[in-house]
């Protein structure tokens, strides 16, 4: 850095005139991201959640339905527990690494609640899904849960 | 000195990783750009890359979470050429503010990619909010950087031709 530019910043302030200008548009930024996200967008009630591995469909749960439809593949690995309304998925033969996802029929929501995917654990921490947008994704796991949409949408086709 | 910020980028990078994230994954206030954006004015622009890059690669090794260099590298990389730009063309605008420019297009670029990667623009839903942790991060990066360019001895300061001031 020249020498000249380096005096300026050391002699510098905090903030300028000219910041204005930058500040100016990052708060258009935030305010058109709100817009196209959250204030316009129309909500429509969660009807269930499908999970994927990968491109893979693991289970899909329809929140009228008791229990989840668990593709031919994953039958084994995945395990219901209809009492505290929880699916626990298992990526290994010892059933050491999973993740566990709780799910709400009253409230219509669904969260990732446990997982031995890493240290920080994003999954874990994502909000729940209440409604038709939102998604929970594990990347070590690739584990994806998205709603299924509402209004009558056809869940996909599992088995 | 690369070396040195280097080391330091990646110990805020892992103390930071232990902590829950703010709000959504993704939010954390990056207190690990201090040193990367510190190294962009203190040692040039290769410096701060090399910087960038340790932090991200060995980051995401020690936290095993692998998959974040995919998001992690490009969007910093891309936020840290915006603000270097900015740092040498600009004049007359303070660090801080062109950290805060450099934090929201970093939330912005990992949020399009991690979109890209997973194929549905479901997460896109976040944005609004990673963006508002960007604006506080970047502030708080941006402060910390002015603070110590104004604090820290000239001597440290290197010219582009690599000869100390």
């Amino acid at each position: 850095m020249k020498q000249e530019r380096l005096n300026g910043l050391r002699a510098s302030k905090p903030f300028h005139i000219n910041d204005l200008i930058l500040y100016l548009a990052v708060f258009i930024t935030v305010v058109v991201l709100f817009c196209a996200f959250v204030i316009f967008p129309n909500k429509k009630e969660n009807d269930g959640f499908s999970v994927f591995c990968g491109d893979e469909i693991v289970c899909v749960l329809e929140f009228d339905s008791p229990t989840p439809t668990v593709s031919d593949g994953w039958l084994d690995k995945v395990q219901f527990d209809g009492t505290h309304n929880t699916i626990k998925i298992f990526f290994d033969d010892a059933k050491t690494d999973y993740n566990l996802i709780s799910f709400d029929p009253a409230k219509r929501s669904v969260r990732i609640t446990e997982s031995t995917c890493s240290l920080s654990k994003d999954c874990v921490y994502t909000p729940a899904i209440t409604g038709s947008d939102g998604m929970i994704f594990c990347a070590p796991h690739n584990l994806r849960i998205t709603p299924l949409s509402g209004g009558g949408a056809i869940p996909p086709i599992v088995g | 000195m690369t070396g040195l910020l280097s080391a330091v980028a990646l110990i805020a990078f892992m103390l930071e990783s232990l902590f829950p994230p703010l709000v959504i994954p993704g939010a954390r206030m990056g207190i690990s750009n201090v040193f990367i954006l510190l190294a962009g004015v203190l040692l040039g622009v290769p410096s701060s890359f090399c910087v960038l890059t340790v932090k991200v690669v060995l980051g995401s090794l020690f936290s095993g979470n692998l998959s974040s260099i995919m998001y992690s590298l490009p969007a910093g990389a891309l936020s840290l050429g915006v603000e270097l730009l900015l740092l040498y063309l600009a004049k007359n605008v303070s660090i801080i503010a062109i950290s805060v420019v450099g934090s929201i297009l970093n939330v912005t670029v990992q949020n399009a990619v991690f979109c890209l990667v997973t194929e549905t623009a479901a997460y896109l839903v976040y944005l609004p909010y990673l963006a508002l942790v960007g604006v506080l991060a970047g502030l708080i990066v941006g402060f910390a950087v002015w603070l110590c360019v104004k604090k820290l001895p000239a001597s440290l300061f290197v010219e582009n031709d690599g000869q100390k001031n």
